[in-house]
């Protein structure tokens, strides 16, 4: 019986270490592929990511300038800002609402289990741009006290605390849209930063002529 | 004439040897076949195993292989944070005053202008409070006894917006919690649950008009910040 089997082990033993690697391969690339179809086409971003972060933080900073833009349609009697803010409020809570929808459809929460700007004080993996310095105010923000002044200012006085404002607020945005695509390549974070510097770089363009006109 | 002992001996044991012979090759054939059978059935068992093992291992790897879900931890989906309490309140515009079911309110129907977020050293309305709530804030409510120690640490808590803060009367506890529909109350600003629930329910899409502004509306009196 011993002897009925030990020429053939040699072989055997051979073909079952084939048989395995071949197997262990096959299930392998199965399962990959399997693992890939069955799951979302791309990772969704985590809850400390920077896409999160800017998620975040860009509401914050949009919904104040949807405030500033609703408070100098009141303030003002002058076409061409109110004109100009109604377009900022618009399009600044409907990308907020974007943003807002992106937290919704990863499953992550509208607060981060992280202080704000977070995100942006990670070195940025391009080395390019410094990051943000700790316990900084968002770019761009203006204080309660100057969203007070701007609420009761009125007439070109208000008009020109409001272009002021707002380029600052404006410049903000660039900065913290330059920072997560330093640090993203996800699609709908790419696209929605570079309509931000688009919209935004001329929109300051429009502002800085029109603060000019009434400092005249 | 009957054989002698010996010849019957001898043929006994003759066949006796042809017998145990016969006995000897059949349990060689039988043997053989067993252990064919036996081997047959070893290979059957491998073959089942490896299938089997292979079967896992395809389920695991693919599990191992798919991509990231996102990451998150506390609050977490659906999972409530021990003591809040949840409601069911409903919603709706009236202009008159509203007996609320929760101390403090935690929903219900509100008056038409909402209360600008921010922190007020005075109690505001309810009416309008709740309104806030509707749009996603988070109202922290404290017993007017609170000291100056505990009302500076619950404020660290606070986001820099979509959050009210005032003292309210009669609360259960020194300090109450509430976003739209829940609530939490907690002794001291230092319960460690109070970032879990700013954290789960701040700006919750669960509210009936999520992203809605949280100023524009009016200002209660002793509006600090």
């Amino acid at each position: 019986m011993e002897q009925d089997e030990s020429p053939s082990t040699g072989t055997g033993r051979g073909a079952i270490v084939v048989t395995a690697l071949v197997t262990a391969v096959v299930v392998g690339a199965a399962a990959y592929s399997l693992g890939r179809m069955s799951a979302p086409g791309r990772p969704v971003p985590g809850n400390t990511s920077a896409e999160a972060g800017f998620a975040r933080d860009m509401q914050v900073h949009h919904i104040q300038g949807v405030e500033m833009a609703m408070i100098i349609r009141e303030g003002t009697e002058d076409e061409g800002v109110r004109l100009l803010a109604y377009d900022i409020a618009t399009t600044q809570a409907h990308q907020a609402g974007q943003l807002y929808g992106w937290l919704v459809e990863w499953r992550l929460r509208q607060a981060g289990s992280e202080p704000p700007m977070t995100w942006m004080m990670a070195p940025d993996p391009a080395g390019d741009h410094t990051a943000h310095a700790m316990g900084a105010l968002m770019p761009g923000m203006a204080t309660s006290a100057q969203m007070a002044e701007l609420s009761t200012a009125s007439g070109v006085e208000a008009e020109r605390l409001f272009l002021s404002l707002m380029i600052a607020h404006h410049q903000g945005a660039l900065e913290m849209a330059e920072a997560v695509l330093d640090r993203t390549n996800h699609p709908g974070a790419v696209t929605f930063a570079d309509a931000v510097l688009l919209s935004q770089a001329s929109e300051i363009d429009l502002m800085t002529r029109m603060l000019a006109d009434r400092n005249e | 004439m009957p054989p002698s002992r010996d010849q019957a001996g001898a043929k006994n044991a003759t066949k006796n040897a042809a017998q145990i012979e016969r006995e000897a090759r059949r349990a060689t054939r039988v043997e053989a076949s067993y252990q064919a059978k036996k081997r047959g059935a070893l290979k059957r068992r491998f073959t089942k195993i490896g299938a089997g093992v292979a079967g896992v291992a395809l389920l695991v790897a693919a599990y191992v292989f798919a991509p990231e879900f996102a990451s998150y931890s506390p609050g977490s989906e659906g999972r409530l944070i021990e003591g809040v309490q949840t409601y069911t309140n409903i919603t709706g515009h009236v202009t008159g005053p509203v007996t609320y079911p929760q101390t403090p309110p935690a929903g219900g129907e509100h008056n038409p202008a909402w209360l600008n977020c921010g922190i007020y050293s005075e109690p505001v309305p309810s009416v309008y409070g709740v309104h806030s709530l509707e749009h996603g804030a988070v109202w922290v409510t404290y017993d007017p006894a609170l000291s100056p120690t505990e009302l500076e640490a619950l404020r660290m808590h606070l986001p820099s917006s979509y959050v009210v803060m005032s003292p309210f009367s009669g609360l259960p506890t020194p300090i109450v919690l509430s976003a739209w529909n829940v609530q939490l109350s907690v002794e001291s600003a230092a319960d460690e649950r109070i970032p879990l629930f700013f954290e789960e329910y701040w700006r919750s899409e669960r509210v009936p008009e999520p992203g809605a502004l949280c100023s524009g509306g009016i200002d209660g009196a002793g509006r600090v910040s």
